[in-house]
């Protein structure tokens, strides 16, 4: 890629040491994204996919653990590896909301009950930036106009519990663009809302990342959602990514059995005449007790021989593609 | 009404009271279920779709009294199939009797299972409590229940914590199967569950249902599901049925604006296909004060003045197409192409 990337993260590990055992969330995740670019990241359930949105934000504390590798982040010029940054430390706050925002899956639970949807976005506004109060008080109201909320201005008085869901979205979404993040993180942020409410929220997402030149990684479970959203996509699963690229490329020619698992697992809107899904057989194993070789193995249709001892590493099947399975690589 | 009809709901609403003051007098209703007319034949799958809080899941709750209607008629197929029965009216011997064939399958697994029973016993339960069988027999049938969803003999002896969503589902299912019924209705089955369990979920409905002779009214707010699962689909709004046609007819030439936003709405999962997005302005009114004329009306944009004065009757616009809206034969909406 021509462009230098905003933030680039190379083999991550998290772990969670806890009672049961050790749970390996995220177990090597390489990725990058470049400024304005939007990355969807899918997967279902455990896939890690979140931890890994919260490992970027700075946000792993005990008993998670980052293990191994490199969260880097041109940050005022310079690089900054987030993975050895004191997630209460001050410079982390300083890379949060300025850098890097994130907006999560239930605005009800971010947004603080007691307090004005104006003031909490005000409160963002003066924590990282040196103006009056006056002044953030005229910006919140400007980005409450800018997120779609009719009646700005009646809108900064209320209390979250006085917004629809769909509007909480939006205040939480203008609470995060208030300090125009180079990134923003967003974790399922239509899942909890209606079909026509999240075509809103999605209309709105794509419109602020033009006006703002936000670079947005976008996690959901959702493969309509990516694919109305996304540029490049990362697939993971059980704590890897098993595929990645141009989003094109992931949905027309999808290469790891267990992406194409998940597209044959979604009845398509589009066409007739499927009367039966390709699901995919098995569960999820559990992050404690990961299968050796292939995670995927014990789920894939094509499993060989040597998936179920060796694991396989991601691979340029096509330009800017890549895929983790050894029905498309020569094992050496 | 005829003789393949199993069940058939007419003006069928449910309202609940808001009480406030000491005396707790009600002040307002909430209009969950507003005047829904719905048939459904034997061994189809009818959809009920629409957005959370238009009254799709009341409706269900209502149609099998697990929620007392406020007024209307449920006329069911009972066992003799010789007439309808009114399950709205019917005493409660009659209802638990009826029961044997109207079961349901709820949204969530989690809460929807006794924790402190084991799997065996939630899926005989229904038997004991109709008191069929006998306690082996009883046992035997819950292992092939079990089998008949995809699960083994050996996890009858298991408790529901030890299983994961999909599998919990399954339990669900084999319950609902226990006593043979007729009418399954399905409330969201599959939308707690992650997309490769809800293939897994939606395949063996659609084995249950060609194995067993059985009728599904299913109840989901995900389009793209329902038209997969559907012979037929009804969409809802505030509470009443705003269209209903053949899954394909609805789908390709709607006739009610909402549905047709809606539609446009749903995120396809092909980068490449390009719906032009009709959007819907603002929320969905509360059901305690809804529109005056067409419920549709501040939000529809092809609003006229007779929208926002008159309520629009349910009426057939097409062959077996009926729809609620003013402007029906008029407008000429977008449905799916098919490719």
């Amino acid at each position: 890629m021509s462009v230098d990337p905003l933030i680039e993260v190379k083999d991550l590990k998290v772990h969670f040491h806890t009672e049961d055992g050790v749970a390996r969330a995220v177990d090597g995740v390489g990725f990058s994204i470049a400024p304005e670019r939007t990355l969807g990241v899918v997967g279902e359930s455990g896939c890690g996919k979140s931890v890994t949105a919260r490992a970027v934000m700075g946000l792993i504390e005990a008993p998670g653990k980052i293990e191994q590798g490199e969260i880097l982040l041109r940050h005022n010029g310079r690089t900054v590896d987030i993975a050895k940054l004191d997630p209460r430390g001050a410079e982390i706050r300083g890379i949060r909301g300025t850098e890097i925002a994130m907006i999560f899956q239930e605005p009800m639970t971010s947004l603080n009950p007691v307090f004005r949807i104006g003031d909490q976005i005000v409160e963002a506004i003066l924590l990282h930036e040196k103006i009056g109060r006056a002044a953030a008080r005229e910006r919140a109201v400007e980005l409450l106009a800018a997120v779609g909320i009719p009646l700005p201005r009646q809108r900064f008085e209320q209390f979250p519990h006085q917004l629809s869901g769909g509007m909480r979205q939006r205040a939480m979404i203008a609470m995060a663009m208030s300090c125009n993040p180079k990134l923003l993180i967003a974790d399922e942020p239509t899942t909890a809302l209606d079909v026509t409410i999240q075509a809103q929220v999605m209309d709105l997402m794509n419109a602020l990342r033009r006006d703002f030149n936000t670079a947005i990684m976008f996690i959901t479970h959702d493969l309509g959602v990516i694919a109305g959203m996304a540029d490049d996509v990362v697939v993971m699963y059980l704590g890897r990514i098993v595929e990645s690229g141009p989003v094109r490329e992931i949905f027309r020619n999808p290469k790891h059995p267990y992406t194409q698992g998940l597209m044959g697992s979604i009845p398509s809107l589009a066409d007739w005449g499927v009367r039966r899904l390709t699901a995919i057989d098995g569960v999820v194993p559990s992050p404690f007790a990961v299968p050796q070789g292939c995670g995927f193995a014990p789920r894939c249709p094509h499993a060989m021989e040597i998936c179920r001892t060796r694991s396989p590493d991601l691979a340029e099947v096509a330009p800017g593609h890549a895929a983790a399975c050894f029905l498309n690589q020569v094992p050496t | 009404m005829s003789d393949d009809t199993l069940l058939e709901v007419r003006g069928l609403r449910k309202y609940f009271p808001i009480r406030k003051g000491v005396l707790q007098r009600t002040v307002a209703e909430v209009k969950a279920v507003d005047g829904v007319d719905l048939a459904v034949k034997i061994g189809e799958t009818v959809g009920l779709v629409g957005e959370s809080g238009c009254g799709k899941t009341t409706t269900g709750r209502a149609i099998l009294r697990l929620t007392e209607p406020t007024s209307g008629e449920i006329l069911f197929r009972g066992r003799d199939d010789a007439r309808m029965i009114d399950v709205a009216t019917a005493s409660p011997a009659r209802l638990k009797e009826l029961r044997r064939d109207m079961q349901i399958i709820f949204q969530d697994p989690y809460s929807s299972l006794n924790p402190r029973m084991t799997v065996g016993e939630i899926v005989a339960e229904p038997l004991q409590i109709q008191g069929l069988m006998g306690r082996a027999e009883r046992e035997a049938r819950a292992l092939d229940l079990l089998k008949a969803v995809g699960l083994s003999e050996d996890h009858s002896r298991r408790f529901p914590h030890e299983f994961s969503g999909g599998q919990r589902q399954r339990i669900g299912i084999a319950r609902a199967l226990a006593l043979n019924p007729k009418l399954i209705i399905c409330d969201e089955p599959v939308s707690a569950l992650d997309v490769s369990i809800q293939a897994q979920v939606i395949n063996l409905l659609q084995d249950l249902q060609e194995r067993f002779g059985l009728t599904y009214l299913f109840i989901a707010h995900d389009l793209s599901v329902v038209k997969h699962i559907s012979n037929r689909v009804a969409v809802m709004y505030l509470g009443r049925i705003v269209e209903l046609a053949s899954t394909r007819e609805l789908f390709e030439n709607p006739k009610h604006p909402y549905t047709e936003a809606l539609m446009s709405a749903v995120p396809v999962a092909d980068p490449d296909f390009k719906v032009e997005r009709i959007p819907l302005e603002g929320d969905v009114p509360s059901p305690v004060d809804p529109p005056k004329g067409c419920h549709f009306h501040p939000r529809c944009r092809y609003a006229q003045d007779i929208c926002r004065n008159e309520v629009p009757a349910y009426r057939q616009v097409a062959s077996a197409h009926f729809a609620s809206c003013h402007r029906a034969d008029e407008l000429g909406l977008r449905g799916l192409k098919s490719s």
